[in-house]
């Protein structure tokens, strides 16, 4: 089991005129955000990344960072590449960089490092240099921002080093080490009044691996009194669900978790809630919890 | 047997929106027919009534306060008479006989047994039970003329049983082999002596245990089922059972009389059901979340059901005579919402029709 790397945030100006935050993880050869979206440059995902190149040598070697975008059910959408050096930082604003068609469209972003320079090589992953990242929904018109939680890697690649970074699929990534294992049961967080409006929370279920399907939970409410309840993942990979739609929630289960025991079919998983609650006038993530 | 096929068609369908069941105005404003026991807004994990010819004591846990209560009820009206605190969140209690009452309590020592003194409730034992208790029942189950206690975990795969001593004390517990979190643990009648069973939760089986006497007691699985299995209701005679499952959009009936023992779906009108009780014409009653519902068989042979609304979610059932006028009435221990409630019989009679409803 491994422990999701996230640490302390730290603000940091991006661009596109959005406020900026990142926050320090670890270092590998790539992350993934799991959960992106943009409606345009106010309301956009918006990631911070740190490079290091040639770690452990005081060369100031370049390298590239190939990103793609998947969509819910892992299939390509559109990809990109940048380049960095040692001690760079780049700043990544999915509303700037998606193109057209893509406004609306939820997804995640696989972000993985090739020695190429400049974009241009064979695109193959190295070790040679070391990325960290952090993300965060900003919506300039609500004056809110919420923290996007970064899975970070290393990742595994069908093909290893042999992989192609420019010709990505849903199949590519098998495992990333900064997410929880399948098998593991996620304790993910829940504060709703059963409203419109009001406590609303909604939960980030990503993975490795197809999560699809009408999964049996049991939910506890805040006084350790548990039911079993269906929650409905309705995509392969990214799914972004209403707990309070959850068939079978007694109404007075308004603040607690839900226990999914991941399938070990599953090698990766990773999920947040998102809670909004106009009684504290923030949005607030909360990690899922695993054991 | 398993219903796995209308398990997945009924889980298939459970996308739909969940419509939030508002609380009735007539639980809003008491009528003579139904009352809630507000409980300092804690939830009501289980309890107990016991009566004497003209009146009855109704004894409720109020988990996160900490405390047990006991209300007086003379004809339909309650009077808080005592309440206590109890070391840590009590899950369930009973009374036995003797009027001492026997508290769940969800710490090592496990069983509190009190006695109402007045308005007091005055703690003569703490018990331990060797584990978290979350419900706790009595019987002479060793024919020894003493009652006994046995309480079911919290979480985890063994009982504690705890015989009554001369001195009216128990003994400490020792553990029984169980099935995995049987949270409500139910006397089972038995022409000997007193067995036990219980749906459990986490391997989803409906358990029978022989009572070979001495505190032995044999646990042996009669049915496993695609959705969990949260309470069970018995029969007079010990022959039939009936199982509230939490999902699937039934509950079950099974007839232990027969080798192996016959399930069958009973219909649910939404995801399922959370508790069970009988009246003694037959009349089911099950708990949902904010309504239980009535289940009987018609003279033509249809399944009928109505409806009474509640303020929470309704698990455990108690049916009792609790005005002692004769007719059975329903106390709704309400394990998430603000209190108890209490339907006074005839309770049919005071049911509403169901409306068709999709499934969930």
């Amino acid at each position: 089991m491994k422990k999701i790397a996230i640490a302390a945030a730290v603000s940091v100006a991006l661009s596109a005129g959005v406020a900026q935050a990142y926050q320090v993880g670890t270092f590998s050869n790539g992350f993934v955000v799991p959960n992106v979206i943009h409606n345009g440059p106010s309301d956009t995902t918006a990631v911070g990344i740190i490079g290091l190149s040639k770690v452990g040598d005081a060369v100031d070697h370049p390298f590239s960072v190939y990103w793609t975008f998947f969509d819910q059910d892992s299939q390509h959408q559109t990809d990109g590449c940048f380049p960095m050096t040692n001690n760079d930082f780049h700043s990544f604003v999915w509303a700037n960089e998606a193109g057209t068609g893509y406004e609306g469209k939820r997804g995640y972003l696989l972000f993985a490092v090739s020695a190429d320079q400049n974009c241009k090589g064979d695109a193959k992953p190295t070790g040679d240099a070391t990325i960290s990242a952090s993300a965060f929904q900003v919506n300039t018109a609500a004056q809110d921002v919420a923290f996007v939680p970064v899975v970070d890697g290393p990742l595994t690649l069908v093909g290893d080093d042999n992989a192609n970074l420019t010709t990505l699929d849903g199949n590519s990534l098998t495992k990333i080490k900064g997410a929880a294992s399948g098998g593991t049961t996620m304790y993910m967080r829940y504060a709703i009044d059963g409203k419109a409006g009001g406590d609303d929370t909604r939960i980030v279920v990503w993975s490795t691996g197809s999560q699809k399907g009408t999964h049996t939970v049991n939910i506890y409410n805040d006084n350790q009194l548990r039911k079993s309840v269906n929650f409905v993942l309705a995509h392969d990979e990214l799914d972004w669900f209403d707990p309070e739609q959850v068939a079978g929630r007694p109404a007075d289960y308004t603040d607690g978790f839900i226990a999914w025991a991941v399938p070990t079919s599953i090698s990766s998983v990773f999920t947040y809630s998102v809670v909004s609650s106009p009684a504290f006038g923030a949005v607030q993530t909360l990690l899922g919890a695993h054991n | 047997m398993r219903f796995s096929a209308i398990a997945l068609l009924l889980a298939l369908a459970a996308c739909a929106r969940v419509p939030e069941r508002p609380v009735p105005d007539s639980v809003r404003t008491e009528t003579s027919a139904h009352r809630l026991l507000e409980a300092d807004q804690a939830a009501i994990w289980g309890g107990d009534v016991r009566c004497n010819e003209r009146t009855c004591l109704l004894a409720a846990v109020l988990h996160e306060k900490g405390a047990v209560a006991v209300w007086r009820f003379d004809g339909r009206i309650p009077v808080r008479v005592a309440e206590a605190a109890t070391a840590y969140h009590p899950d369930h209690a009973r009374w036995l006989a003797d009027g001492r009452l026997a508290v769940a309590v969800e710490t090592g020592l496990g069983i509190d047994v009190f006695r109402l003194q007045g308005d007091s409730l005055v703690r003569e034992q703490q018990v331990p039970a060797g584990l978290a208790p979350r419900t706790v029942i009595v019987a002479d189950f060793d024919g020894d003329g003493i009652e006994d206690l046995i309480a079911a975990p919290y979480g985890g795969k063994s009982l504690a049983w705890m015989p009554g001593r001369a001195d009216g004390g128990f003994a400490a517990g020792t553990a029984v082999p169980a099935c995995a979190t049987p949270w409500h643990l139910k006397i089972l009648p038995a022409a000997a002596r007193p067995g036990l069973i219980a749906g459990c939760l986490d391997d989803r089986t409906l358990t029978v245990w022989d009572n070979l006497g001495s505190g032995r007691f044999v646990p042996r699985r009669v049915a496993s089922f695609d959705n969990v299995p949260r309470d069970v209701a018995v029969s007079p005679d010990g022959r039939m059972a009936w199982v509230a499952l939490e999902l699937g959009g039934h509950g079950a009936r099974v007839d232990l009389s027969r080798t192996p023992p016959v399930v069958t779906p009973v219909p649910a009108p939404s995801w399922g059901y959370v508790a069970v009780d009988l009246l003694s014409d037959g009349t089911l009653v099950w708990g949902e979340d904010r309504r239980v519902i009535l289940q009987r068989i018609a003279a033509d042979g249809r399944m009928e059901m109505r409806m009474l609304p509640v303020s929470g979610f309704a698990t455990p059932l108690q049916v009792v005579d609790l005005d002692r006028d004769g007719v059975e009435d329903l106390v709704v221990y309400n394990s998430a919402g603000k209190g108890v409630d209490v339907w006074f019989g005839p309770l049919w009679e005071h049911a509403e029709p169901l409306q068709s409803e999709e499934k969930k």
